[in-house]
Order: C-alpha cells, then sequence, then structure tokens
C-alpha cells in the first residue's frame, strides 16, 4: 500500500467503525477477571480498560483528566515561547562540537576523552531515560536541525523525496549499519571515529534538508530518530489536540500547514508540522519530533503535550496521519524487529560469549577476519533469529490461534507488541554504562579544559552489582509492555485472544530470558584476536 | 578498560628489589585494558608510560 507522505486535509474521512470487542471482560472469563489479584492490581491502573476499549483517533488521552505540560508553570511557559526548540538545541550544539573537538585532537584514550565519553556513556543513557520519564525531547534538542534550520535561511530546498523512499526502509538500513560500524570499528573505543560519526551525522542532515523539502531527514533517514520514534511509543508523553471539537471548526489547518501570511497565501510565517503529521488525526507518537511546530502554529493554543498510558498507542490501529495504517506498514513493523532484536545484538556484543562464538567461527570456517564473521552475527540476530521467532509465532496464531489473516499480516501487526521490550533491553543496556559511568565526564572535562583542577578519576559512578538490579527491573518493565500490547492486540483482533496472547506472550518471554541470560553474562570489552589455533 | 565510561582500576607500587616495583591490580573485567604508569621520581621529575594488555577470562578465551 503507497503510503501518504501529505494527506489533505480537507479530504481526510472519518476513520471507520471501530473494532467489535468479541471477549468477555479482558478477554478472559468472569471468574479469572474478578478473581486474579494481579489483574485487579493492573486494572486499579485503568490501564486494561484503555486497552479493552476500542480506540476512535487517539481518545488515549482524555484532555480532562490528563496533565499538559505546556500549562504547567515554568516549563508551559518556557515550552510555549517561540524559539524555546533553538535554546534547547544550542547548549546541545555547543556540546558536540566540543565533543568533535576533543574527539579530533584530544587524548586517543576512550576514556579520557569527550567524544567517547559523552556520546557512548552519557548521551545514550541519558536519552533512553528521558523517553521513559518524558518523550522524544532529544529530537527537541537536536543540534542538526539547529544548523539545517540556518542554512535553510539562505538555501531554499526545493525538491520532494522520492516516493520510493517515502518509507523506513533506507534508515533501517542505516541504523543496522550504524550498529555494525559500532562493532567493526570499535567506536566506543575510538574518540577519532567518534567524531567522525558526529560529523557524517551533521553532514547528512544538512545535504539532505538542502535539497528536499519538510523534515525528511528526521522522517526517512535518522537511525538515531527512528530508534526515538521507537522507544517513545512507550513514553508518557504525546504531542496531540486538546478539544476535538475546535479541530472540526478550524478552516485554515495550520498544525499542518503552518501560518500564512494573508496577503500572501504562499509565505509561511510559521511552520506546521514537517514531517505530515496532522494533529487531529495524529495518533501516538512514531514520527513526532516534538518539535512544537504545531503548538506554535495552532491559532487557538489547542495543540497540548499531555500524559497517556504507555504503550497503549501500540494496541488499536486507526489510520494514523502521516502514517497509515500499522497493520500495513511491513517496513515500520521491520523497524520495530531491528530495534528489538538490535538491543538483543548490541549487548551480546559486549559480554564473554561473542569472542567464543566469533573464536569458533574462525576455526570453523577458516577466516581470519572480523568483517565477514561479524556480518554472520548481524544475519543471525537481525535476520535468522527474527524470521524464525516470529515466523514460528505468526503460524502458530494462525492454527491454534484460528486467526485468519495471512501468516505475514500477523506477524507484521504483533511485532508492534515487541517495541516495549525491546525498549526495556536498550534501557537494560545504556543505563548500565550511564549509571556505572555517571560521573567519569568531571575528570574527563577538568582534563578538557584544563583549569578546573586535578582530575577525579576515583569515583566513576555506582557499582555494577547496583547497577544490575536496574537493568533486570527494565527488562520486566519491557516485557510487562509487551505483554499488555500483545493482550491488547489479541482482544480486539482475534476470535481466540487467549490462546493468541499465549503465543505472543511466550515470544516475548523468550527475549525477556535472552536478555536476562545476556545481562547477566562477564561483560568484556576488546577487538576480536583471531587466530590460526 | 578500553571503553569509555568503566570503571578504572587504581594501584600503588612496593618495591620488592632495588629497581623493581610490583603492583597488585584486581581488574574488573576480562578484556582490553590500557595501564598507565605514573612515576614521580624524588627530584619530583615525572613520568608517564602507556601500555595495552588483553585479560582472558576464566575459560581463557583469546
Amino acid at each position: 500500500m503507497k503510503t501518504n507522505y501529505f494527506i489533505n486535509p480537507e479530504r481526510v474521512r472519518q476513520p471507520p467503525n471501530p473494532f467489535r470487542v468479541r471477549a468477555d471482560v479482558y478477554g478472559l472469563p468472569r471468574v479469572l477477571a474478578s478473581s486474579n489479584p494481579g489483574l485487579k492490581l493492573v486494572n486499579a491502573f485503568g490501564v486494561l480498560e484503555r486497552l479493552r476499549r476500542p480506540s476512535v483517533l487517539h481518545s488515549q488521552i482524555n484532555s480532562k483528566t490528563s496533565l499538559d505540560l505546556l500549562r504547567v508553570p515554568v516549563i508551559g511557559s518556557l515550552l510555549k515561547q517561540r524559539h524555546a526548540r533553538t535554546l534547547f538545541q544550542i547548549p546541545v550544539f555547543i556540546i558536540s562540537a566540543a565533543m568533535i573537538v576533543h574527539g579530533l585532537f584530544g587524548p586517543q584514550l576512550a576514556p579520557k576523552n569527550l567524544a567517547t565519553t559523552f556520546t557512548w556513556v552519557h548521551f545514550r543513557g541519558a536519552l533512553v531515560l528521558v523517553l521513559l520519564f518524558a518523550g522524544n525531547f532529544f529530537c527537541l534538542a537536536c543540534p542538526f536541525m539547529l544548523v539545517r534550520n540556518l542554512v535553510r535561511k539562505f538555501v531554499r530546498p526545493v525538491r520532494n523525496w522520492p516516493r520510493a523512499l517515502r518509507n523506513k526502509w533506507l534508515s533501517i538500513g542505516l541504523f543496522v549499519a550504524m550498529l555494525f560500524v559500532y562493532e567493526w570499528l570499535d567506536l566506543w573505543a575510538s574518540p577519532w571515529w567518534t567524531a567522525w560519526l558526529i560529523i557524517t551525522y551533521f553532514a547528512g542532515a544538512l545535504v539532505i534538508d538542502s535539497i528536499f523539502k519538510h523534515a525528511t531527514f528526521c522522517k526517512f533517514v535518522c537511525p538515531i530518530g527512528q530508534f526515538n520514534f521507537v522507544a517513545a511509543t512507550a513514553s508518557p508523553l504525546e504531542i496531540t489536540v486538546r478539544d476535538q471539537d475546535v479541530c472540526h471548526s478550524c478552516a485554515t489547518k495550520d498544525c499542518i500547514r503552518g501560518v500564512r501570511e494573508v496577503a500572501a497565501p504562499l509565505v509561511v510565517i510559521q511552520r506546521g508540522c514537517e514531517l505530515a503529521l496532522f494533529q487531529p488525526r495524529k495518533t501516538g507518537n512514531l514520527d513526532c519530533t516534538f518539535c512544537l511546530d504545531c503548538v506554535q502554529a495552532c491559532p487557538y493554543d489547542n495543540v497540548g503535550i499531555m500524559t497517556r498510558v504507555p504503550v497503549a498507542e501500540l494496541t488499536n490501529d486507526p489510520v494514523r496521519s502521516g502514517i497509515g495504517f500499522l497493520s500495513k506498514r511491513k517496513d515500520l513493523a521491520a523497524l520495530t524487529i531491528v530495534f528489538t532484536f538490535g538491543a538483543l545484538l548490541n549487548a551480546f556484543g559486549m559480554v564473554s560469549p561473542v569472542y567464543a562464538l566469533e573464536q569458533w567461527l574462525s576455526r570453523t570456517f577458516g577466516i581470519h577476519y572480523e568483517l565477514p564473521l561479524l556480518a554472520f552475527v548481524f544475519a543471525l540476530f537481525l535476520i535468522f533469529e527474527p524470521v524464525v521467532l516470529i515466523g514460528i509465532a505468526a503460524w502458530l496464531t494462525r492454527v491454534w490461534g484460528n486467526s485468519g489473516k495471512p501468516l505475514l499480516s500477523i506477524a507484521v501487526r504483533y511485532a508492534y507488541s515487541l517495541a516495549p521490550l525491546g525498549f526495556g533491553i536498550w534501557l537494560a543496556h545504556f543505563c548500565f554504562h550511564f549509571f556505572t559511568g555517571l560521573f567519569t565526564f568531571i575528570p574527563v572535562v577538568q582534563t578538557a579544559v584544563g583549569f578546573l583542577g586535578e582530575p577525579r578519576w576515583g569515583v566513576p559512578g555506582l557499582a555494577p552489582n547496583v547497577v544490575q538490579l536496574f537493568e533486570f527491573g527494565f527488562i520486566i518493565l519491557g516485557l510487562l509492555g509487551s505483554l499488555l500490547v500483545s493482550y491488547g492486540i489479541a482482544t480486539v483482533e482475534e476470535a481466540r485472544p487467549v490462546r493468541v496472547f499465549i503465543i505472543w506472550a511466550a515470544l516475548s518471554l523468550v527475549i525477556a530470558a535472552g536478555a536476562f541470560w545476556l545481562m547477566s553474562q562477564p561483560m568484556e570489552m576488546r577487538a576480536v584476536a583471531l587466530g590460526s589455533s | 578498560m578500553s571503553h569509555a565510561g568503566m570503571s578504572p582500576v587504581f594501584a600503588d607500587t612496593l618495591e620488592v628489589a632495588p629497581g623493581d616495583y610490583r603492583a597488585n591490580m584486581e581488574l574488573s573485567m576480562a578484556g582490553d585494558w590500557i595501564v598507565l604508569v605514573h612515576v614521580t621520581f624524588q627530584d619530583g621529575t615525572k613520568l608517564e608510560h602507556q601500555f595495552e594488555m588483553t585479560v582472558l577470562n576464566a575459560e581463557g578465551v583469546g
């Protein structure tokens, strides 16, 4: 199905009627639903009820009961400022510039360099924690877009991104490439290569958004952005309209068309959403960079940053502005799968068993170069493993769950249920480095600046055995999210929801077990030494 | 450790024989380590030396 990049708001039809709920209360016999203490606890938070109730558009958010961050004193006023985004982007840009300079010209020892310390320890950890507790605010503060916006004052892009590339396949390839290069070139140990990665990112964003209109780099290219989009499905905040009735009476649709000069309608005074997310039809956080252009553009101040039930957006499948139906987006499903299994892969690359595996592969196939061996491991984790596991689950959904849908459709629909668990594994991994190396930036900054006293190397962060508790907690949190999502999807879309839920819950449990095993392995970071023995 | 953010390990040396100094370090994990030796002479002169080593795990994988 072709994806509409730009939807003409006047021609958007009402979504189809909500799905019928075929199951009994919560899809379980009443005696279980009423007596199960676990279900009572979960339902105390209204979670199951919200997942069971079919949604129209994005009614996960009730503007009367949700908190609106834009109405919170100080924070709200700050975020509503016209140049709020620039205010956040400037310090991040300065830090990025310092990282590039130190990475190229500073000490080439990773623990002593800003580029490696900030990128692989603090940025990754802070990113996932902000996504967990807030939303996609790192995209809000993106330094690449700061430079791009500056250049666009002088260079106006005139081309549209090619239709054949208006999907996530290119960005999936780049995401995998980044993970691969990270392992192959040992970016975690190389300030110089890390600096060049940041430079390449700036160059890529600049070149693409100087040629192509709108937020092409963000929507179709940026690997970090795609990671953020999938992870943000688990965030508690979402940019959305406060009152749908206000939007129904709006004739100008500024949130997507932008604010235009009355005398010259082709002149845009304030951008609308450059990612083609028409606010009244926007559902969830996918493709939303929290740029706040819609907030600035809305003439009725009808767009807020609202609290919501995390991951609930994955349980329903209305037509989403700028995205379409999740169930028909194979590319988005593939992105979610790579996101999840990539989390396992990235963690696997840092524990002892990976070296034993590569040594065995080297001896077995007589290959003494890391590149083909790494490619094999990547294929194992990102192609073979998901195809087998998800394929089996989809097949069982058909034969035992009595689902009448094609195998691929089942796999696509339920792939999204893995996103919370994938996020939990990324959280476990990145937060390990973040918390154990929490204070390592202090002596690095002291060394880089030179006049902040004797570098204090002695206290890096929290003890690893303490941090491991957080790791397991994050995996459990992610697992719970995946169970809830797969339950929510099965309840709404299947004739035998309990059986289908059991199948996909089992898959989530298998992946979670793998994650627990990984996080329990002794860490080991080194270049692979391949010999003939 | 060669990865940024990993806990550094510190150790002081003991002179076991004239000109022969030894330190015991409890390394937190296997893998690539970078050892930085800081020497301060009696006259205050300082010397630094860096070398790398790979530590095998308990199974001796390497």
